[in-house]
């Protein structure tokens, strides 16, 4: 049989005709892909319809399990009719729960064959099926899942090493959150700030050791990361390992030092530490001495602040005329004004500020 | 017809230009098919999921850096309310908005100072670079962290620079006051800049606000454009977006960040002087300087695109604003280009000097030139009799067929990827968008960028104006 695709009576360019039919190849392949996209959720969104219907007795059964009243072999029937729903509740039920109810719906997961598979999951190839297997995994005791979650850490999928860290720092077990605290410097800044919050919770426990310990390390970024922690908690704490950094050669080091002064509990800054922050060659150190010199109110730097409000740098200028605006220093702030001296447009922006009420926003 | 010998020296010429032609299209064709691959893969594997259940663990950071929003504005009284709000209201832990009044002619200044109870403030800039006067600085009696900045109109440019001074945040995002930002954008824009450090520009998806409905500065229901031009365009930033950037960030040599959306490091950007006040290509101009900067100072940068959906942006309606809008274009990238040229397959730039750069010659600036050539030498052609009206027949549909299969590639990308189209009769209006779109649409618009290239040889610098109708309601 032959297929006429070209009317007959034409004889157009044999390349031309190959190209043609190429592309129309290439259409019914977007469109055969297109509708196999389609229908797979189309699929998809059938099982979910089927699915809903299992889920109120999965819950009544698995709150029953949890509660003691029922055993895990109540649940095998519907396991085998509808095994992800299974899974899904018994996630949702066992992130809320601790003590006998965790127990007891890990060890029904653990009958059923789920801890198995979201061990097996957890070292899949897909990302997103590590980062779901991790976070089950992370719902269970400690202890029982310990050494997956550690290795997950250290995932080159960023979200994994995340749930990871939550799973570890769920119970206030000493070990598991130094590892955390310990993988930090091998993150992304954003990482970091995702797991910060869950390491806040054991700040007191980091701070006996840890913490100490990495604001002494030799190595940049350990110090860094606790510094940021410290910054980001926003939580007094015992930290007067923190001081030395305030003349630290790293400016980095310096600046974060400087941020996270205000909450460390024992820090004794002497006020050379001060005074060499405030007249340090990097900006960003002057400014972060000159926010912490204003937020600790101290008197003794005054001089001091006010010779920076003529800083050439505009912004440690205007951190300079804030400090002083802040305790009320505005008639210093005006003399600068009145004398017409470089500085004044940070004083007069911060007497601005000060008296509409905005002098932190 | 005027039937003349194959055999003349015309003829010969004639079909060595078709042959070069053919090979042209022929290399365009594949080169953006293989672009639109690539675009799917690297959305695949894109971890843009971290944001979706972390934003409210990432709100209260102090990790995060500070941005400043900056938003040139020249009569913008119709939209300047609502986007103003939107760039108040986006969510990030550390944000200043920055809104430029660029001399405008209308009650832009006023119904800020009244909108926002904005009182004269002397803050001062703390960059240096050179602008047009500044008249007033005011800052709002609300806590809010809003500036706006009344200045002579000197431009974009000039307004993004003014912007650049005052700012004092390590970031700053420039952003075009029609444009409405997704309330997560700054999460997944700065993204690259936490990942790596050598980060020092990113840009997002812009996506096509007309037919939507946007309360309070939101979108907050999303419906395919109602006129047909719009239409087209819409297909259009799809296949730009998801096909073009997203591959050539993955090669590093990603030359353009939209204008209506784009973050950069302000220190970098200090660095190389800012923004270029005298070209109409702005945006183009300040990523390719940048490199330029990065790579003859031998220090490692990168320029990302973040293939998520970030900004929301009216597009023109009428003929006659939508022809301003792509001459203009046309001249800013054949600007940028040639200013740059000594990086045209310059291995010193990296993949910017030799494969982004010449991608942009030769199928960017050169493709208008070229397509309208290939419809010339078609109509001299049948007029000739030199090609067989099968032939051209034959030619002109493959080119549709092409055309109709790299668009609809585009629409299925999005519709697999980043579904943010929840209707399927908003599909369906797209899918007849990308039919529509190579018979009329396509040619015009290569007129128009030919017309660019005309204008830039005779010294034309205007911008233009662009009428807004302002957000559906």
């Amino acid at each position: 049989m032959t297929v006429r695709w070209i009317p007959p009576g034409w004889t157009a360019d044999p390349a031309l005709r190959v190209s043609f039919a190429i592309t129309l190849v290439l259409i019914a392949l977007t469109s055969v892909l297109g509708l196999s996209m389609l229908g797979l959720k189309l699929r998809t969104q059938r099982a979910l319809r089927r699915d809903h219907r299992f889920r109120p007795a999965i819950v009544e059964t698995l709150t029953a399990i949890t509660l003691g009243t029922k055993q895990a072999d109540s649940l095998a029937s519907i396991y085998r009719l509808a095994p992800v729903v299974v899974a899904n509740v018994l996630v949702e039920i066992l992130s809320m729960q601790k003590g006998a109810g965790q127990l007891r719906l890990a060890e029904t997961a653990e009958r059923l064959g789920i801890v198995d598979f979201w061990r097996k999951q957890a070292i899949s190839r897909n990302p997103d099926e590590r980062c779901r297997a991790v976070t089950c995994l992370g719902f269970l005791p400690a202890g029982s899942v310990s050494a997956e979650l550690r290795e997950s850490l250290d995932d080159p999928e960023e979200l994994v090493s995340v749930v990871a860290s939550r799973g570890l720092t769920r119970e206030a077990r000493v070990e598991e959150v130094n590892a955390v605290f310990e993988s930090l410097p091998r993150h992304s800044t954003l990482v970091r700030a995702l797991i910060s919050p869950s390491l806040r919770r054991h700040s007191v426990m980091l701070a006996t050791f840890a913490l100490p310990h990495a604001l002494t390390s030799t190595e940049r970024g350990p110090a860094l990361a606790a510094l940021e922690l410290i910054r980001d908690w926003q939580r007094a704490l015992p930290a007067d390992a923190l001081v030395p950094l305030l003349q630290h050669p790293d400016d980095r080091i310096r600046e974060f030092a400087f941020l996270a002064l205000p909450f460390a509990l024992g820090a004794q800054p002497s006020i050379q530490d001060f005074e060499a922050g405030i007249d340090s060659e990097c900006a960003a150190v002057r400014r972060a001495a000159l926010n912490v010199a204003a937020r600790l109110r101290r008197t003794d730097l005054d001089e001091r602040i006010a010779a920076r409000v003529s800083d050439p740098d505009p912004d440690v200028a205007f951190a300079a005329a804030a400090a002083l605006a802040s305790r009320g220093n505005i008639a210093q702030l005006e003399q600068v004004v009145v004398s017409g001296k470089a500085g004044t447009a940070a004083a007069m922006e911060a007497i601005e500020r000060f008296r509409v009420g905005r002098l932190t926003c | 017809m005027l039937e003349i010998s194959h055999t003349t020296t015309f003829a010969r010429v004639f079909y060595d230009v078709e042959t070069l032609l053919i090979v042209y299209v022929g290399a365009i064709n594949l080169l953006y098919i293989a672009l639109t691959i690539v675009g799917f893969f690297a959305l695949q594997r894109f971890s843009g999921r971290i944001f979706d259940t972390e934003l409210d663990s990432l709100m209260n950071s102090a990790l995060l850096p500070g941005i400043t929003v900056i938003a040139p504005a020249f009569n913008e009284e119709l939209s300047i309310r609502e986007s103003t709000r939107s760039a108040l209201g986006l969510r990030y832990p550390d944000h200043e908005v920055i809104v430029v009044n660029d001399g405008s002619k209308d009650k832009t200044l006023e119904i800020l100072i009244d909108e926002f109870r904005l009182y004269r403030s002397s803050r001062a800039p703390s960059g240096s670079l050179p602008t047009k006067k500044v008249r007033g600085v005011y800052e709002s009696r609300d806590p809010i962290r809003l500036l706006v900045i009344d200045k002579e109109n000197g431009g974009k440019a000039d307004s993004l620079n003014t912007g650049i001074n005052y700012s004092r945040r390590p970031l700053f995002s420039a952003v075009d006051s029609d444009s409405l930002i997704e309330s997560e954008a700054l999460f997944r824009i700065t993204k690259p800049f936490l990942d790596d450090e050598r980060t020092v520009a990113t840009g997002g998806i812009v996506r096509v606000v007309n037919g939507c409905t946007v309360e309070h500065g939101k979108v907050t229901r999303v419906r395919a454009p109602d006129t047909l031009l719009a239409r087209c365009q819409a297909v259009e930033y799809l296949r730009a977006f998801l096909g073009g950037r997203v591959a050539f960030s993955l090669m590093d040599s990603l030359l353009l960040i939209s204008g209506a959306f784009g973050v950069f490091r302000r220190d970098i950007v200090l660095e190389v002087g800012g923004f270029e006040t005298g070209t109409v290509g702005e945006d183009m101009e300040l990523v390719v300087r940048m490199h330029r900067h990065m790579f003859e100072a031998k220090r490692d940068h990168r320029v990302v695109f973040v293939p998520e959906p970030v900004c929301w942006t009216e597009v023109p309606e009428s003929l006659r604003v939508l022809r301003r809008q792509r001459t203009r274009w046309q001249r800013g990238a054949f600007e940028s280009l040639w200013k740059h040229r000594k990086m045209f397959m310059n291995p010193r730039y990296g993949a910017v000097g030799m494969i982004g750069f010449p991608y942009y010659a030769f199928f960017e600036v050169a493709g208008p030139i070229v397509e309208l050539l290939g419809y010339l030498m078609t109509i001299l052609g049948l007029i000739f009799g030199l090609i067989r009206h099968d032939t051209a027949i034959l030619f002109f549909m493959v080119s549709l067929v092409f055309g109709l299969l790299l668009s609809l590639s585009s629409i299925l990308l999005e519709e697999f990827t980043l579904r943010k189209y929840p209707s399927a009769r908003d599909l369906m209006v797209l899918l007849g968008a990308a039919l529509i779109e190579s018979l009329g649409y396509r040619q015009l618009t290569a007129i128009w960028r030919f017309q660019g290239l005309v204008d830039e040889m005779r010294g034309n610098t205007s911008w233009g104006t662009m009428e807004r109708r302002g957000f559906k309601k």
